[in-house]
């Protein structure tokens, strides 16, 4: 026994002499877990979505959304369960290693290798007593990414105590992506694979900041010279062919007349162009026709009434046959404030700054009751930015903190006295200008969001105006670039079909503009002609780029497809029913008997086919295929005012023999007139805008 | 003979020696601390191993051959005198619990993953065990440990985090992280199914008796700290321990990590450092704002009630007077 | 937004909004020659697996008066409608059920539904597409997801997912393209003049359909992904008008009227009779949407009186579409499921009605893939929780795409790309009702 004790006791003294000499020798560099412990996490992947990250977390383990909450992270890792998940005396033996390791059983599989930096790093902190921080790292303020032909490397920019800035390499802990893989790929260590032609962005993603770097591989096919792209006189297209060169893709070329002017009118007045007007396009000298008639139609009320439709969908009122009951005179008031704004010449700025200061327009903010959906519709449609990711978490995919998000909706609390309000989250009582929530004693303190990285400082507001005049400001002014980016967006696609940034409403940096310059342009031209629409709408609609054919090309090959998704080519847009139904109208002349439209495309054919509504119109006294036939004649002159009148071009060849015979069949000519015309409404052609 | 198990024993002890690394100071968390019946001793365990004494006043009792995670203070009936059970296990691999007394030390592997917590009948007649598995084991406490079995008492969805018995020794409870206390007489004599208290709606990580056996006391992941009655009735909540100072808009949530309740006081530690002393007559609560605010991982009174013990990286102790509470 | 991968490299695909010309080329073609198309493709070909019935029960059907009746419970709790004892040991089911009754132990009953969404919007979204409702996605209900699988270029003329009358809000498509729409009938197949909305070809229309083809012809080839699906839809629309097996699909004039008698002259009743012929027709999935059982005042008579009475329909339709299928050996081919998007307060109301209750509700189902026989769950005595084996909308709703043969870990893909599974993560099929 006493043997025992003092092999006991020997044993002792030397494990205490030991240990005291490894204490001695720590490491003494400034280390913070947010930047030095989460972004492996995330890279490795634990903090996915699908795995830690994901909402529940995964075998009782989570972590916060791709390690973007590092308080929540540091203590999910060492405290949970009494800290098992670390071995400080043995850190190989720390489930936080062992299982990516898969030394033991591990859903995720084997995550890293024994020999990984990111393995090193993570044994090294255990050891060194899993610190949430030691010394001052400093503040991470940007991050920046660079290629080196095939590599990529990022560098961090902190902030240290005193305010001098030092710059560390983290390419080794940051996460890498491309948008678009088919055309190159980047792998966990930031080496690059080009794999086909295209633009793509690379991003790197480190301690809650991303930086991205576009990588083009062109395809070279013939692109416009230097001297062709000085040559265009609208900006817009010098931007979009310099583009097209940048990425060897040649522009299709412009949509033969007929059919540019028909787009134009459609997407101008919401109708075709009518035969007379076809008549008048064409009598107008070429070089200025199109300016000339884009002009004229912009002024016009037809499209007043086009602007107001897509300003409704952009500012997210229903249209008229989707209101309740509860809510359809609010919506009226709404949709008549657009409209009338649509049909003024206030500038964009202007309704801005009204939807926070005046009564009329301020209904589309006070209509959603919690401050939360206030401000995330504020965001969405002025700044194109979602903001709802952030309510649950950080958001994953842009810098907006659950915090930020926050704070922000407390600046668009009521001032009105105290009222309960029900969500779907619970009841939520609002005092004067605060905002609280479930079950929180404090209020949340309000806080503009940091657009452009400069975060102005929380105001301490009091009163009602003085915060919706911040508001208002903020939003026109502060984020002033995105407002004007959003709306440059917005327009693009009204006249495009699509946007250069889609969906419109989700601008964050790994979702760049198809075309940045482009946009740069268009927001620039906005902003500094003090937000006006209608010129800009002017601008893009007599571009080269607006008026491109939309196919088919000569020669079809896997390039087609790039110039669809580059623009350099258009493709043809279907009608919804709304604008068939409208466009029908127009073409006829005649009101039609108002019937439900048919929401999905099959129950649409069947509509158009059997419900008798395009057969009943031809039989409406004074229709315009009536008047056709009453007027003209000639069977040749009925088959050209027939093809003008609804497909706004006249008949080729083909078209002519195909059909004559038909006109000229004395039968009963008005029904096979009317036939034909059902024909040509009913064709793939009228209901496609190409 | 005698003098052959000696030797064995010590071999064990030194051979256990061999995995550690450092001496007389907690690594880690404490996850402990119990009181030694007869003696007073405080007992403490992290993974370092198992101590005794407070503050800097610590001596390494022991090693165990895997990581001690719970201690519970234990009387063999013959012979060999006051004891310690210590549980724990290698996490992910396997759980253990070991018998420590005097003169002897026997380890046993219980489980296929940690064992969480561990507590003795007041008349030492059961040992219980919370798993990582979910499960609470509960054996006749012997001075032999290798022939009896484990029984299955109470199941939880998640891992089980605490278990005790009612000082009367009639109750059994155990709580877990899928939020629920589970209840069970002691006897299995009584017929009664265990029964769910499961008010709370996050995991519960703790849990502790009142001195008189009427009340269990259960404080959980999302700040609260819950009081039934035995028979099921919830008699008091208190919310939102430890987050008095977390910012309104970016909060991580403060755990209630450890209880103990002494003579007509009902203490609470949270992930905070904070250290609630709350009284059931009036309601009212104090909070202590320690000067490190080290996550409270483990707390419990000295033999005479006046010392509050309080688990963090080491053990440290406080007058009970300071609580601040009359009763 | 999730950008959901575990592919080391990182990397996110790019969905271009474009289409490839070639691949549509090639696929355009004529539907198969229609003559003999019923008896050449049975329901349960290898192309179309099982289909389902889906008898929806607008407004929340209080379990308590139907399939989880409490005859022990105090008069407040179980209502002044009777029970009787069903085959089904220890269910009880409404004394208006007989046929019902007779017939539960060739069904399974789940009888432990529980969700918290007690709103119809919620609540019916919850069931119908196995999610809670989201503001990020709307998400597919189960005919649309069903039905994903049918391209624009398969060779099937029929809809895949068809709703009588109408669809409800959250039984649409979601994100998933519009061809995954459901068909919606617009009309009542009850009715003596019963027609589907535009269905019938209007008069003398031969030629101008001839020179709607021959301009399009003349157009040449469609030019983007829009003109295919248009050109699709144009030709499944002139089969559905004029194919004569097609249209008889929706003729019940053909059908004997006895067995008409049996279902039951009314909506519901013609409805079930319809659904019936549209799987055997090769239709996935029927919707078959019956309004008004949002009962929150007097409930006894809502459920009693009326024409038809409402309880008393079911017991016929539903009985007699078992019947239909039993005798025409179909039912291991097609799913019937009754369900509603939540149950009601044990409690009766001050209005004699009961109110919304999503803590426990009951789905009864039999037919494909599931067991006869079997009960799953129990409530407690007053119908108001789960005492055992609670299962929630999002099992259901796995539970019904493991019946019919799914691939539970298929992924669906967004607009943007993003891949969305097919049921919930932690979505358990309750396997003890599964064949």
């Amino acid at each position: 026994m006493k043997l025992a004790i003092t092999a006991l006791r020997f044993s002792l003294a030397v494990l205490i002499a030991t240990a005291s000499a490894r204490r001695a020798s720590a490491v003494e560099e400034p280390f913070h877990f947010q930047y030095d412990i989460a972004p492996q996490l995330a890279r490795a992947g634990c903090a996915a979505a699908e795995c830690h990250g994901g909402a529940t977390g995964r075998g009782g383990f989570k972590l916060s959304l791709f390690a973007t909450n590092p308080r929540a992270d540091f203590e999910a890792i060492t405290q949970d369960l009494g800290g098992r998940r670390v071995d400080y005396p043995q850190p190989e033996l720390s489930l936080l290693l062992r299982k990516p390791a898969r030394q033991l059983k591990h859903g995720g599989g084997r995550v890293i290798d024994l020999d990984d930096a990111s393995y090193a790093a993570l044994h090294r902190w255990i050891k060194e007593g899993a610190p949430f921080s030691r010394g001052d790292s400093g503040t991470l303020t940007a991050l920046g990414l660079a290629r080196d032909s095939q590599h990529l490397s990022v560098t961090a920019t902190f902030t240290l105590p005193g305010g001098r800035s030092q710059e560390r390499d983290v390419t080794g802990m940051a996460r890498f992506e491309s948008t678009d893989d088919r055309v190159a790929a980047v792998d966990e260590d930031g080496r690059i694979e080009i794999r086909g032609p295209g633009e793509a962005w690379l991003l790197a993603r480190y301690g809650g900041l991303a930086a991205r770097l576009p990588i083009i591989n062109p395809l070279g096919q013939a692109t416009p010279d230097l001297a062709d792209r000085s040559a265009a006189e609208n900006p817009l297209d010098r931007a979009w062919l310099g583009r097209l060169t940048e990425l060897g893709l040649e522009p299709a070329g412009p949509a033969p007349p007929h059919q540019f002017l028909r787009r134009l009118y459609l997407d101008l007045t919401g109708r075709p162009p009518s035969p007379d007007e076809i008549r008048a396009f064409f009598e107008l000298p070429e070089n200025t026709r199109v300016e000339q008639t884009c002009a004229n139609l912009i002024r016009g009320a037809e499209f007043t009434g086009q602007l107001a439709r897509r300003l409704e969908s952009w500012f997210e009122v229903p249209a008229a046959a989707d209101d309740l009951k509860h809510t359809s005179e609010r919506n009226r008031r709404l949709r008549s404030g657009l409209s009338e704004f649509a049909g003024s010449d206030r500038s964009l700025a202007d309704f801005v700054s009204s939807i926070f200061l005046q009564p009329a327009e301020r209904g589309l903010i006070q209509r959603f009751s919690d401050p939360r959906d206030r401000s995330e519709f504020a965001a969405r449609a002025l700044l194109g930015i979602k903001l709802n990711c952030a309510r649950c978490h950080n958001h994953p995919l842009d810098r907006w903190s659950q915090a930020q998000h926050l704070q922000f909706s407390a600046f668009f609390t009521d001032q009105r006295p105290g009222r309960k309000t029900g969500n779907n989250s619970g009841e939520m009582t609002m005092l004067p200008g605060k905002f609280f929530l479930p079950g929180e004693g404090e209020a949340v303190p309000p806080a503009l969001l940091p657009v452009r990285h400069t975060a102005p400082a929380p105001d301490e507001l009091r009163g009602g105006d003085d915060r919706r005049s911040r508001l208002a400001q903020f939003f026109t002014v502060d984020a002033g670039d995105a407002l004007a980016r959003n709306a440059a967006n917005r327009i693009f696609g009204m006249l495009l079909g699509i946007h250069l940034v889609e969906a419109p409403d989700d601008h964050r940096p790994s979702n760049p503009a198809t075309h940045e310059p482009v946009l740069d342009l268009l927001a620039e031209k906005l902003s500094s002609s003090g937000y006006e629409l209608r010129p800009l709408v002017q601008l893009i609609a007599t571009s080269q780029l607006y008026a491109s054919s939309s196919g088919p090309p000569e020669i079809d090959g896997p390039g087609t497809a790039l110039q669809v998704q580059f623009l350099a080519r258009r493709e043809p847009r279907p009608m919804s029913g709304e604008q068939f139904q409208r466009a029908l109208q127009a073409v006829l002349g005649i009101p039609l008997k108002s019937s439900e439209i048919p929401a999905t495309p099959l129950t649409q054919q069947l509509h158009l086919l059997n419900s008798g509504v395009v057969r009943d119109a031809l039989r409406t006294p004074g229709n315009q295929v009536d008047a056709i036939i009453d007027f003209e004649t000639d069977p040749a002159q009925r088959l050209e005012q027939l093809y003008l009148l609804i497909l706004s071009r006249p008949p080729r060849e083909a078209e002519r023999q195909a059909f004559l015979p038909l006109l000229s069949d004395q039968t009963d000519p008005r029904a096979a007139a009317r036939d034909l015309a059902f024909a040509l409404i009913a064709s793939r052609e009228f209901g496609s805008i190409r | 003979m005698i003098r052959i198990i000696h030797l064995i024993a010590a071999v064990g002890l030194t051979g256990v020696m061999a995995r550690a690394q450092v001496g007389e100071a907690h690594i880690g968390p404490v996850t402990a601390i119990a009181i030694g019946g007869v003696d007073g001793k405080v007992y403490s365990c992290s993974q370092g191993g198992v101590f005794e004494g407070t503050g800097d006043q610590l001596r390494l009792e022991l090693r165990p051959p895997f990581r001690a995670v719970a201690l519970a203070s234990f009387r063999f009936g013959d012979g060999d005198g006051p004891g310690l059970l210590v549980a724990g296990g290698d996490p992910g691999v396997s759980g253990s619990v070991a018998w420590r007394q005097p003169t002897s030390f026997r380890s046993h592997r219980v489980t296929e993953d940690m064992v969480d917590a561990i507590a003795a009948a007041p008349d030492q007649q059961l040992i219980a065990i919370a798993c990582a598995n979910g499960d609470v084991l509960v054996r006749e406490g012997t001075a032999e440990p290798a022939d009896v079995e484990w029984t299955r008492r109470h199941q939880h969805t998640a891992t089980a985090r605490a278990v005790a018995f009612s000082p009367d020794g009639k109750w059994l409870a155990s709580a877990g992280l899928d939020g629920v206390v589970i209840l069970s007489p002691t006897s299995k004599t009584d017929h009664q199914e265990p029964f769910h208290l499961d008010d709370h709606s996050a995991g519960v990580e703790c849990l502790a008796f009142s001195p008189d056996s009427s009340m269990i006391a259960s404080g959980s992941r999302d700040s609260k700290l819950r009081i039934h009655l035995v028979s099921g009735k919830l008699l008091r909540s208190y919310d939102a321990l430890g987050m008095a100072d977390e910012p309104v808009a970016a909060r991580v949530p403060s755990r209630v990590l450890s209880i103990a309740w002494g003579q007509g006081l009902l203490v609470a530690g949270t992930s905070k450092g904070t250290l609630h002393s709350l009284a059931l007559g009036d309601d009212s609560s104090s909070t202590i704002k320690r000067k490190d605010p080290e996550p409270i991982t483990a707390l419990a009174f000295d033999r005479d009630g006046r010392q509050l013990l309080i688990g963090t990286r080491t053990v440290s102790t406080l007058d009970s007077k300071a609580l601040g509470l009359a009763e | 937004m999730n950008e959901a991968n575990t592919d080391k490299t990182m990397s996110r695909a790019h969905t271009p909004r474009t289409f490839d010309r070639r691949y549509f080329l090639s696929s355009l073609g004529a539907f198969p020659l229609l003559p003999g198309l019923l008896s050449a493709r049975p329901v349960a070909s290898e192309k179309s697996p099982r289909a389902l019935i889906l008898l929806w029960m607008d407004g929340g059907m209080s379990h308590l008066d139907t399939l989880d009746c409490k005859p022990q419970a105090p008069p407040d709790i179980r209502g002044t409608l009777g029970s009787v004892r069903s085959s089904l040991d220890g269910v009880f089911v409404s004394e208006h059920w007989p046929r019902i009754a007779a017939m539960m132990d060739q069904c399974s009953l789940v009888r432990s539904i529980t969700s918290p969404e007690g709103n119809h919007d919620r609540g019916s979204h919850f069931m119908l597409t196995g999610r809670r409702p989201s503001q990020v996605l709307t998400y597919p209900s189960v005919g649309s997801v069903l039905g994903e699988a049918v391209e624009l270029e398969s060779d099937n003329p029929i809809p895949p997912y068809i709703a009588i009358p109408d669809a409800h809000r959250y039984a649409r498509q979601g994100f998933l393209p519009v061809a995954s729409a459901p068909f919606e009938l617009s009309a009542d197949p009850s009715s003596p003049d019963f027609e589907v909305k535009d269905l019938n070809p209007a008069p003398a229309m031969d030629r101008a359909l001839g020179l709607l083809e021959t301009v399009d012809q003349l157009d040449g080839d469609p030019r983007s992904a829009s003109e295919v699906a248009r050109d699709h839809f144009l030709k499944q629309a002139r089969y559905l008008s004029f194919e004569p097996e097609l249209r008889a699909l929706f003729d019940l004039k053909t059908e004997k009227p006895e067995l008409r008698q049996r279902y039951g002259r009314h909506f519901f009743g013609q409805s079930c009779l319809l659904a019936r012929r549209l799987v055997e027709g090769g239709v996935g999935t029927v919707m078959v949407r019956y309004k008004g059982w949002d009962h929150h005042r007097g409930i006894a008579r809502e459920m009693t009186y009326g024409f038809p009475p409402k309880l008393p329909a079911l017991d016929e339709a539903i009985s007699a579409l078992y019947e239909d299928l039993r005798q025409r050996e179909l039912l291991d081919k097609v799913l019937v499921v009754l369900a509603s998007e939540f149950g009601r307060t044990p409690r009766i109301n001050p209005s004699g009605g009961r109110d919304h209750w999503s803590r426990a509700s009951s789905t009864l189902l039999f037919g494909a893939g599931t067991k006869r026989g079997r009960v799953v769950g129990e409530t407690d005595a007053r119908g108001e929780e789960p005492i055992a084996r609670p299962v929630s909308p999002q099992d259901l709703y796995a539970t019904i795409l493991q019946a019919l043969g799914a691939d539970l870990e298929r992924k669906l893909v967004t607009a943007d790309g993003r891949p969305i599974r097919i049921v919930e993560e932690g979505a358990a099929p309750v396997a003890e009702i599964l064949a």
